[in-house]
């Protein structure tokens, strides 16, 4: 994980690493929501977040339906930040649809959830999830997570999205 | 015989006739001529007169019918023999009372001149038959008495059988009929067991689910309120008052308990519940796994650890086992008194086919009227002075019961305790004794892992 410094080589700069691309985060919990915006702050997490309350919210997004067709505004992301237990499509439902998607194949997706039951880790990387993260009931625990998570997106190079 | 014949005749000349009544003379059988229709007596023998018990003179010149007391029959019988010229044959029965005798006798006539001019008779058979026959018949009757007897007892005897045989059928067919009613009980009853495990499978499933959201639904208010309280402190810290920041702070310390709480109580319905297979578990490995999470805390309380003796293959399940010696470690390093270091001592031994591990440590103790209760769910003992969620042991010993094993403590106020838990060993797996390597540097002197 650590980058070689060879200036002979040549930097891998024209290959954009993940730091500072947009995150969206689908949680129907309003608390939720607002403790991750605390704990993005506190972890000096500088990426745009981006809130949706529930699955057919996440595709509408995804899609660029209705007011989401604005990319300026609303940017596709790099890494989804993805809560399983929702009404109007929950988290098992938005993977499902979002892995038969070609363009949505790649896209780094984080199950961030309650549940700790092995069946529902199961499912998550059956269905092609790339992380599952449970969400910590300590805030400062949080912010470790979402400290951690910063510095893998810096590190990591992912292939330019259309 | 002749020799004989001639005295008695004489030394006269002999010609048939009187040889032939010589013969007549001296025959043991009775022997009668008569003579004429009438059967007039013309001749008898001695043996004649012997068995009719007569002289021959009273005899000679009478017709014997007279003589004979059947009158009728035996006068028949002579007639026809007379009348037809044909020898017969005869059995008669005398009911006198002086002479009771069976008749059995021949007569034949007398042919001259192709016609009968008297008859013979002849006896064969008389004295002694009606005795014999008597003796004859009373041995038939005995014999027939017994044999009705025999029949009778034959019969009893047969109906007894019959009767222990229809007792014994009644017995069969009662053990047959018990033994398809059982055979059907049981059939039944396994198909109850069946029904119920299925039931019990499903209550258990949905018990699972339900604890599960329970707890799941209720951490998440206590995740705002842990989160929150703890930014009301933050950011907006520097506008309460002290006591504005005690109260905030009151808020998270209760809604972190509350938080542990039910994430104790979540581990203790997943280890009783869930469905878990026993595995060959190397102690050691567990241990140290368990020591390294407890990593921290050993070091902020400057605690020392000690793993001695040999430590063989356990039957178990690996994240319980895990769980357990968390538990046990965690709480050897708590209760101690405050301004003592925590020292634990972790020890194997064999006990038969289990092993028992020891967490000794030098902590507070526990008084020998506690030491049942402490494994109970929600039992604190200590409820202000050390922090807990009074599930661990609970947690403790389902694990290890689920394992197959045991628990138990020894333990004397003041002066520590020593906690034991016993799991069956796995022939031929590995002892691992010192050769483990310990992947922390020893370098601190304030936490170490000594071996034997």
């Amino acid at each position: 994980m650590y980058q070689i410094h060879d200036p002979e080589m040549n930097p891998t700069s024209d290959i954009p690493t993940t730091e500072n691309q947009p995150l969206l985060l689908v949680d129907d919990s309003e608390n939720d929501v607002e403790l991750m915006r605390m704990a993005f702050h506190r972890a000096n997490f500088n990426s745009p977040l981006y809130a949706l309350r529930n699955g057919e919210e996440a595709i509408a997004y995804l899609t660029g339906e209705g007011i989401y067709s604005d990319r300026d505004k609303f940017p596709h992301p790099a890494v989804m930040l993805l809560d399983l237990n929702m009404p109007m499509k929950n988290g098992f439902e938005v993977l499902a649809w979002l892995r038969a998607q070609p363009e949505y194949k790649r896209l780094l997706v984080i199950v961030l959830t309650a549940s700790m039951r092995s069946d529902d880790v199961e499912r998550a990387f059956e269905l092609k999830a790339d992380a599952f993260f449970v969400k910590p009931s300590d805030l400062d625990e949080l912010t470790a997570m979402l400290r951690c998570l910063r510095d893998w997106l810096h590190y990591n190079h992912f292939p330019p999205l259309k | 015989m002749l020799a004989q014949l001639s005295r008695t005749l004489g030394n006269q000349p002999r010609d048939l006739s009187s040889l032939c009544l010589a013969v007549a003379q001296h025959a043991p059988s009775p022997m009668a001529m008569m003579e004429g229709a009438a059967h007039i007596i013309r001749y008898v023998n001695p043996a004649f007169c012997s068995l009719i018990d007569r002289p021959a003179e009273e005899l000679i010149g009478k017709s014997l019918c007279e003589m004979l007391p059947e009158k009728d029959k035996c006068v028949k019988l002579l007639d026809r023999v007379f009348r037809t010229g044909m020898p017969t044959g005869h059995t008669e029965q005398e009911h006198s009372k002086r002479h009771p005798v069976f008749w059995s006798y021949t007569m034949w006539p007398v042919i001259e001149d192709e016609r009968s001019v008297g008859i013979m008779i002849q006896v064969t058979e008389t004295t002694q038959f009606r005795e014999k026959t008597l003796a004859m018949n009373e041995a038939l009757i005995l014999g027939s008495v017994r044999q009705h007897e025999l029949a009778e007892a034959a019969d009893s005897s047969n109906v007894l059988l019959q009767m222990e045989i229809s007792e014994r059928k009644q017995v069969e067919e009662a053990l047959r009929s018990a033994q398809t009613q059982l055979s059907d009980r049981a059939g039944q009853l396994e198909g109850l067991v069946a029904e119920r495990t299925a039931e019990l499978t499903a209550t258990n499933k949905q018990l699972e689910a339900f604890v599960y959201s329970i707890a799941h639904d209720l951490r998440a208010p206590l995740r705002s309120m842990q989160g929150f309280s703890a930014m009301l402190v933050e950011e907006e810290g520097a506008a309460l008052s002290e006591r504005g920041r005690d109260f905030a702070n009151r808020i998270n310390r209760s809604a972190i308990f509350m938080d542990a709480l039910l994430q104790a109580l979540l581990t203790f319905s997943r280890i009783s519940q869930q469905q878990i297979q026993l595995t060959s578990v190397n102690l050691k490995t567990v241990v140290q796994s368990a020591l390294s999470h407890l990593e921290k805390e050993i070091q902020e309380k400057a605690g020392r650890v000690e793993i001695t003796g040999l430590w063989p293959t356990v039957l178990a399940h690996e994240p319980t086992l895990g769980q357990v010696l968390m538990n046990l470690l965690s709480n050897a390093l708590k209760f101690v008194r405050s301004d003592t270091p925590p020292q634990i001592r972790l020890r194997a031994e064999e006990n038969g086919q289990f092993v028992r591990v020891w967490v000794e440590d030098n902590g507070v103790g526990i008084a020998p009227e506690h030491q049942e209760q402490i494994f109970r769910l929600f039992m604190r003992l200590h409820g202000e002075k050390f922090a807990g969620t009074g599930i661990g042991l609970a947690i403790v010993q389902k694990g290890v019961e689920r394992m197959g094993g045991q628990v138990g403590v020894e333990a004397t106020p003041g002066q520590g305790s020593r906690f034991w838990f016993e799991l069956r060993k796995v022939e031929g797996g590995k002892e691992m004794s010192d050769n483990v390597s310990n992947s922390r540097s020893g370098n601190e002197s304030n936490k170490r892992y000594s071996y034997d």
